[in-house]
Order: structure tokens, then sequence, then C-alpha cells
């Protein structure tokens, strides 16, 4: 009797574990700082419009490819584009996995400072910065917690989807929820407090006339909600045949931004509550996401009546948060490698060890660390085209009628309208950031072994995509069939 | 806070989870 292949057990839990997958460290560190440094209110606005733009018909479209097609990235592209096109796959895939490597040395500073609040150590007079340099200097400790995030992830995932994924989320989620709730109402008792909220909301509408207002809201749309990563293509995989794709879209897009505005509703009146001045408090928000969170925070939270437990249960939610983004990084590595027949253990294993090894560099120096977040987080938009050219080679109709045929929520044309879109929406965003970066390296903006420059992202994504070009045949013969005697898939055939 | 603020929050608070409730009302509707 052939293998059925694994499959949730409820909406619930799909929707769970997706929230898992949408809801990282980049939604409690970065959406406070973003929403701030971009006149709050307007933001606000801006970021849910992006999300109904980009996010939700590219949420659609994975949704779309990995329920139709029951394979990983690769195979995906493969039997729904054409097979000369697996490497776009692989690109998608290969993004994901880059952003891996360095998002569980991450994980494992989230877990150090956890175990940091667990062991008492953020207490008043801590100084902070002394021991977020010493524990970067240090690479025994980061290398130590990279490994340990690894391994946990891997664990999880090697118990399948429903014992392992399902379960982990249906945990991690709602004490992600309950945790920033009990952050916030703390922070709100907090004298001054209420400046953070008035910051959030700043009403200025005018803000929605700058360019640079939308052009945060959409790039932090393409990043929070993870649309365009292939981790929903793989989470999608194992949805049943009734399952909807077109609610559940807009489930996840909303929760995640939801969220999202929650954690910004408890990290910006807490920064305004313990700044001395309104000044100190935007220096805090102007210090980058580890610089914010692990300074100025862990510095915050001691300071104030029961700080330090509530800055342990912070701590807990950005572990847990960051664990359960790096569980679907770490499943859309496994689902590709089974893809090719080899077993989910022996995959769990492969996955582990080589994001333990390619890790290492991230883990040693923080500069690696920051070079990759800069190459594939923008690396990420190309993804995001590759699912809208998937979309379009299909038959936008087509692909619609895919989305509407299991969904109660009907599909307009307005799908259309934007996949369409998807490519001036593209080109803008992306020319802005490789524009960004060129401003910050004036005379060496060409330079490949400069941190953030546009010379390294070019490079980097040159020498990607030609190997996996190169490499197109072979990856699309590694494929094995889906089993197709499994109840209920319908498999598209390789056209 | 302002009055211009307290109507922002409210709006956004009513946009962002009045759209989470609203499709995951109409699922359990159709489950």
């Amino acid at each position: 009797m052939a293998e059925r292949s694994p499959q949730w057990s409820s909406r619930v839990g799909f929707i769970l574990a997706s929230l898992g997958m949408a809801f990282g460290a980049g939604n409690i560190w970065r959406f406070p700082r973003v929403v701030a440094a971009n006149d709050g209110g307007p933001f606000l606005i801006a970021f849910i419009v992006a999300n109904l733009i980009w996010a939700v018909p590219l949420l659609m479209i994975e949704m779309a490819m990995g329920k139709s097609t029951r394979l990983g990235t690769n195979g995906a592209f493969r039997n729904f584009v054409g097979r000369r096109r697996t490497w776009m796959g692989a690109w998608v895939g290969c993004c994901a996995i880059l952003i891996m490597f360095y998002y569980s040395v991450v994980t494992g500073w989230a877990i150090r400072y956890l175990a940091f609040g667990v062991a008492g150590a953020i207490k008043p007079g801590l100084d902070s910065e002394a021991l977020w340099k010493g524990f970067l200097s240090s690479p025994l400790e980061t290398v130590t917690f990279h490994l340990v995030a690894i391994l946990i992830a891997g664990a999880i995932i090697l118990r399948g989807v429903q014992k392992g994924l399902e379960k982990a989320n249906s945990i991690i989620v709602p004490s992600i929820i309950v945790i920033l709730a009990v952050v916030m109402v703390w922070a709100l008792t907090k004298p001054g407090a209420v400046r953070g909220l008035e910051f959030l909301f700043r009403p200025g509408l005018a803000g929605l006339l700058k360019a640079k207002t939308w052009l945060n809201a959409f790039s932090q749309a393409a990043w929070s909600v993870g649309a365009g990563w292939g981790l929903m293509l793989t989470y999608a995989v194992y949805m049943k045949e009734k399952d909807d794709i077109a609610a559940n879209s807009f489930i996840i897009a909303f929760a995640d931004s939801g969220s999202s505005l929650l954690s910004g509703m408890a990290i910006l009146p807490l920064v305004f509550a313990v700044s001395p001045t309104v000044e100190a408090a935007n220096t805090a928000l102007q210090a980058g996401d580890t610089g914010l969170t692990f300074i100025y925070l862990t510095k915050f939270f001691p300071t104030l009546p029961a700080g330090s437990f509530i800055g342990g249960l912070f701590f807990l939610a950005l572990s847990i948060s960051a664990l359960a983004s790096l569980l679907s990084m770490v499943e859309l590595a496994v689902r590709n490698l089974e893809d090719t027949g080899i077993t989910r253990k022996m995959a769990a294993v492969i996955v582990v060890a080589v994001t333990f090894v390619f890790g290492l560099p991230s883990a040693f120096k923080i500069s690696f660390q920051e070079n990759q977040d800069m190459v594939w987080g923008v690396g990420l938009l190309i993804s995001g085209m590759f699912f809208a050219y998937a979309a379009h080679k299909k038959g936008l109709d087509r692909v619609r009628g895919m989305i509407n045929e299991s969904s109660y929520v009907s599909v307009g044309r307005w799908f259309n309208a934007c996949v369409l879109a998807m490519p001036v929406i593209f080109f803008v965003i992306f020319g802005w950031w490789v524009w960004q970066a060129a401003t910050w390296y004036p005379r060496t903006w060409w330079n490949p072994f400069k941190t953030l420059s546009p010379g390294t992202m070019v490079a980097q994504w040159a020498v990607l995509l030609v190997i996996l070009v190169l490499a197109n045949n072979w990856l699309a013969k590694k494929i094995k069939a889906p089993h197709p005697e499994s109840e209920g898939h319908k498999v598209i055939s390789n056209p | 806070m302002s009055w211009q603020a307290v109507t922002m929050m409210v709006v956004m608070i009513a946009v962002y989870f009045g759209g989470l409730i609203y499709f995951a009302l109409k699922g359990e509707r159709k489950e």
C-alpha cells in the first residue's frame, strides 16, 4: 500500500502553523521601529494596504502551487510552471535556506537572552551594552546557542507534520499572543507609556503622500507575512483537499498584521515609559533591531517594578516566535530533500548538520550575518516575482479558478490586477533598496566585499543564479513523482 | 492622547482585528 502523504489534522492546526511561520522576530523587533520611523498612523494604513495588494495574492499563489503539486519549491515550480523553470523553485528554496543559516544564529541570541532572564542576569544596574558585546565576542556562546536553536527545530521537524510542526505551533502561537498582551498591559500601566501609544497612532495623514512610507510598508509586508518565501507553499503541501485557500490567506495576513500591531502597542509604550525624554526614546528606536532589543529593552526592563520577570517573558516570546519561523524554514529544506526520495529522518539530520556548519560564519561575525540578511532579504523580493511569473505563466484566471475551487470567499478579478501590478511594485521597492545601499557606499557601492553594498548583493545573486540555471535539468530529474495514490490529491502533471 | 490619535487607534484596531475576525467567523460558519 502506498504511503499516505502527511496532512494537517485540522484547519486551525494549519492556520496556527502558518502564523508561527509568519510571526517571527521581525514582528517584535522590526515592526515597532519601522512604524515609529514612518509617521505612525499613515504607516499602519499603508501596511495593511501593502498586505492586501502584495502579501495576500502571493500567499494564495503559494498555497495553490503547494496544494496542487504536493511538492516542495523545486518540484512545485517544475510541475506548475514547467521543467525548464525548476531553477526558479530552487532560487526560492535557496533564498529561504540561506536565511535559515543565519536565522538559526539569531534564534540562538534570543534563547541566550531568555537564559539570561531565567538566571536573573537582567537586573537593575545592568550594563546591557557590555552584556551584548561580551556575548557577541564569545564564539563559544554564540555557536552553542546556534546549535541549541537548530537542534530544537530539527527535533520538532523530525516528529513529523502533525506531532511535530502542528503540535509545537499550537503551543507556541497562543503563547506569543498571551505574552505580548501581558507585556502590553504591563507597559501601559507605567507613567508616560501613553506617549508611546500616541507616537504609534500619530494621525498625520500627510505621511500617506510620502514615498518612503509606502516603500517601507511594502518592504515590511514582503518580509513580515512570509509571502513569496516558499514557506507557505511548503505548508500548503499538507493541506486537505477541501481546505480553503482564499480565506486562510486573508486570516494569515490579518493575524500577522494584528500581532505586529500588538507588539507595537507593547514595545513603544515601554520605550517611552522608561526613557527620561522623548529624544532618549527616539535614540532607542533608531538603534537598529538588535540595538533596541538587546541593549535598550534589556536595560529598561529591570528599572521598572516586576521588570526582570516581564523582561524574561519578552525574551521567551522572542525565542519561540523566532523558533516557529525557523521551523518553517527547516521544513522547507526537509520537504525538498524528501521529494528526492530521502527519508524524513535523514533529511532532518542533513538539514540540521548543514545549517549548523553554514551558520557558523554568522555566529562568529555579526557583520557576516548583517550581509546575509541584506542580500537574501532583498533576494526574497526576487522570489516573490518568480511566484508572480508562475501564476502568469499558468494563466491568472486558471490560478484564480484553482483558488476559488475550494474557497468560501470568492476571489475576483482584483487578484489578476494585483499580480499584474507586482512587477511594477517589485521594481520600485527592489530599486529603492539597491539605491539605498548605494548611498551608504558612495564610492565603493560596486565592491562585493563591503557588508551592505549593492555589489555584494548582485555578486551573490549572480553566483547563485548561474549555479541554479546550470543545474536546472539535474534538479528537475532529482524530484521523484508524488504519490498519485494519495487520496484526494490532484497532481498537476509535468507539462 | 489627542482625540485624533484615539480615533486612529480605534480605527486601526478595528481594521486589523476586524478583518481577522470576519474571515475567521466566515470560515467557522462554512465548516
